[in-house]
């Protein structure tokens, strides 16, 4: 037990010496994180696009349609911008909004006159969710419209028929306007349909900022980089000697593999608390279940780093090491929820993304933050954690015995 | 002690280490000595426990390598080829961390370090990491690094591959000092300078084999004060060898197109002679190269090629 501790101290004090490999590992999980913080802050993860509309036909009725865009919850996730049709085109190519709606000439005569009019949507392809929210929410309108033209066109036929309306006129098409909501009142306020509603949970779910929702992918990405970079360490080792010098010690190379594992432990425990307070600080990352959600973090480091180290041994040569684990990172930070949360990905991905070793540590380490887990959940899972470790342990203590050692 | 008995190590059809037998006594120097790829590394590596012999006998200070690896490798202390040290510890450190793993202990550990870092003259730059030292100083803390548990079995692999002359003289004399306290010092090398300045027995080992055995005297009588004879020119080896054969007590050790090797007694007063005979024989000689009887021309003897060949 004492060399698997002067051996952990060994690499840590290594590590204190030369920080910028730490800093090389960190780079890019930093980098994300404060580009998620500049762009997102601790906003709610309310998309918001951009509608561009073009308006060919310039009626009362076709200036009010974009309007309904700016009611209600719509006008915090849709920005509505007139252009004309031209470079509302060139915008939509370049990416610059999520849709360009078109709206003919004599759109406002067909409304009124309940002619047949064609609303035309371009979409964004390159966007999926706002683009969708967009037509759903227009498709609605014009539903919506139909009913208001059947119940009040006529009215509405009146008052913006040529020329300036007489004041009889307008009070008359008011009066019959007033006539035909209350004669549909009783059927919409209150509505006839009854909604029963339970309290589910005591606390309510907060909703997740984008910093927030990308704080645990980030944080494992970090783990990950660093898991690789130690286990590259195991081939220096190799090529200066020092391994078969250990060797060469009563001391068992088991003992020496343990103190490799405790440091890069020690090292993800750090990296896993000062990430957790920046979480909380910058992204507002509930830190209510932090305790925990560290402990796995660094377990989960461990694991990772036992599994590269594996990995490393397997390789005939430095070289091939470095390639092997450049190989398995970069795809399973990217499928394992790094880069991109798996609440954001195409399913299919995210389910494939979940069977991966650090997408399922992921899993966890999100469950267990936000409080979906129960004690003996956790307690289970980290019973899992260990038993996987071990048998890692047990992989790489058997091929640094073998070939790798000579 | 190290006893080694019959001990080979074989890869696939390779037999890198081919029936090896010697003892190494303790207070002794004991040199095992050859060309690069003789299996001197392949022999160390066996008997501290790196790899595991084909067959044979190995026993350190009376532990069975094989049987009782732990308890005989806690008598060991290795001196690697390479330069097996942590460039980013200083000298100290990497002296806490070899000592621990050996088991040693604070306090007696820190004395320990204290000694051995002025015994290498590194005390006053024991705070430093070892990445700014010298090639010499790195080799002396190498060095360091494998006594400083004061083994009783001291193993060094070509410790001053790569050392100026001046760093190579004062790591032999602590080699010596290791000795002359009482440890039993394997020593590998392919320098024959060195083994014969340090080594008080030695083993030639080529081609996995020992070749020759005992202590230096030994090693120089088996030459009988022949001296080694190189002549460099153009031959005909066989009319060569025809014609040496007729002068008495020459040995041809080698002879091809382009130099000729020959062991005879007081060469130099019979060079006329033997450049008579050559020349009637259509050789040409344009180079003459005596050497008194060594470990090299020992080496030439038994084995009709140059130690660094």
């Amino acid at each position: 037990m004492r060399f698997v501790w002067i051996s952990a101290l060994k690499d840590l004090r290594r590590l204190r010496r030369d920080p910028m490999a730490l800093a090389m590992w960190l780079a890019l999980p930093v980098f994300v994180a404060v580009t998620m913080n500049f762009v997102f802050g601790r906003q709610a993860a309310a998309p918001q696009g951009r509608l561009l509309v073009a308006d060919r036909d310039g009626s009362f009725l076709s200036g009010a349609l974009p309007g309904m865009f700016n009611q209600g919850p719509l006008s915090r996730m849709v920005l509505v911008e007139k252009v004309n049709e031209d470079s509302g085109r060139l915008r939509l190519e370049k990416g610059d909004a999520s849709a360009l709606l078109i709206i003919p000439k004599g759109f406002g005569d067909a409304f009124l006159n309940n002619r047949p009019a064609r609303l035309e949507l371009i979409t964004n392809r390159s966007q999926r969710i706002l683009p969708g929210i967009i037509e759903e929410a227009l498709s609605v309108l014009v539903e919506g419209s139909f009913y208001v033209q059947r119940l009040i066109g006529d009215q509405m036929r009146l008052v913006s028929g040529n020329g300036r309306p007489s004041e009889t006129s307008i009070v008359e098409a008011s009066v019959a306007i007033n006539r035909a909501v209350r004669s549909v009142m009783r059927y919409l306020d209150p509505p006839l349909i009854e909604l029963q509603t339970s309290v589910v949970s005591d606390e309510p779910k907060q909703k997740k900022s984008f910093g927030a929702l990308f704080f645990p992918g980030v944080l494992f990405m970090a783990l990950m980089f660093i898991a690789a970079g130690l286990a590259g360490d195991a081939w220096k080792e190799r090529t200066r000697g020092t391994l078969r010098r250990v060797a060469c010690t009563p001391s068992p190379i088991a003992a020496w593999t343990a103190g490799k594992a405790l440091a890069a432990f020690t090292l993800v425990l750090a990296v896993a608390v000062l990430g957790m307070a920046a979480g909380g600080w910058l992204l507002g990352v509930s830190l209510s279940h932090a305790l925990p959600a560290v402990l796995w973090a660094g377990g989960s480091g461990a694991l990772l780093y036992l599994l590269m180290l594996f990995l490393a041994t397997c390789a005939s040569t430095e070289r091939m090491a470095t390639f092997l684990a450049n190989l398995v990172l970069l795809p399973l930070t990217m499928i394992g929820g790094s880069f991109f949360p798996s609440e954001i990905m195409p399913s299919s991905f995210a389910a494939i993304g979940q069977w991966t070793p650090n997408g399922f540590l992921l899993g966890r380490f999100k469950a267990i933050l936000d409080g979906g887990m129960t004690a003996g959940a956790i307690a289970a899972a980290f019973a899992g954690l260990a038993l996987a470790a071990a048998v890692s342990f047990w992989l790489v203590v058997r091929r640094l015995r073998g070939t790798f050692l000579v | 002690m190290i006893e080694v008995a019959e001990l080979r190590k074989s890869y696939g059809d390779l037999a890198a280490v081919d029936g090896v037998s010697f003892t190494a006594r303790t207070g002794e120097i004991f040199g095992l000595l050859g060309p690069n790829g003789a299996g001197k590394t392949t022999t160390i590596g066996c008997i501290s426990g790196l790899l595991t012999p084909t067959s044979g006998h190995l026993r350190v200070m009376g532990h069975d390598v094989v049987r009782d690896g732990t308890a005989a490798r806690r008598t060991l202390g290795v001196v690697p080829q390479e330069i097996a040290l942590y460039d980013e510890l200083s000298a100290e450190e990497n002296l806490g961390y070899w000592g621990g793993v050996q088991g040693m202990r604070d306090p007696v550990l820190g004395r320990r370090i204290q000694a051995v870092l002025e015994l290498t003259g590194l005390l006053d730059r024991a705070r430093e990491p070892v990445k700014r030292f010298s090639g010499g100083m790195k080799r002396r803390l190498n060095f360091a690094c494998g006594i400083v548990h004061q083994p009783k079995v001291l193993m060094l692999d070509e410790p001053t591959v790569g050392v100026d002359p001046q760093s190579r003289v004062r790591l032999l004399e602590l080699v010596r000092e290791q000795a002359k306290s009482g440890a039993c010092v394997l020593y590998t090398t392919h320098y024959m300078e060195e083994a014969e300045a340090l080594c008080d027995r030695l083993a030639v080992v080529d081609h996995g084999k020992i070749i020759a055995q005992g202590t230096l005297a030994e090693l120089r009588a088996m030459l009988a004060e022949h001296d080694l004879l190189r002549l460099q020119g153009s031959f005909r080896p066989e009319a060569a060898r025809e014609a040496l054969r007729r002068i008495d007590g020459i040995e041809v050790l080698q002879a091809d197109e382009s130099q000729l090797r020959l062991s005879l007694a007081a060469a130099s007063r019979r060079l006329p002679q033997i450049f008579s005979a050559l020349a009637e024989a259509g050789a040409e000689v344009r180079g003459t190269t005596l050497t008194q009887p060594s470990l090299e021309s020992l080496f030439i003897k038994l084995t009709g090629k140059e130690l660094r060949e």
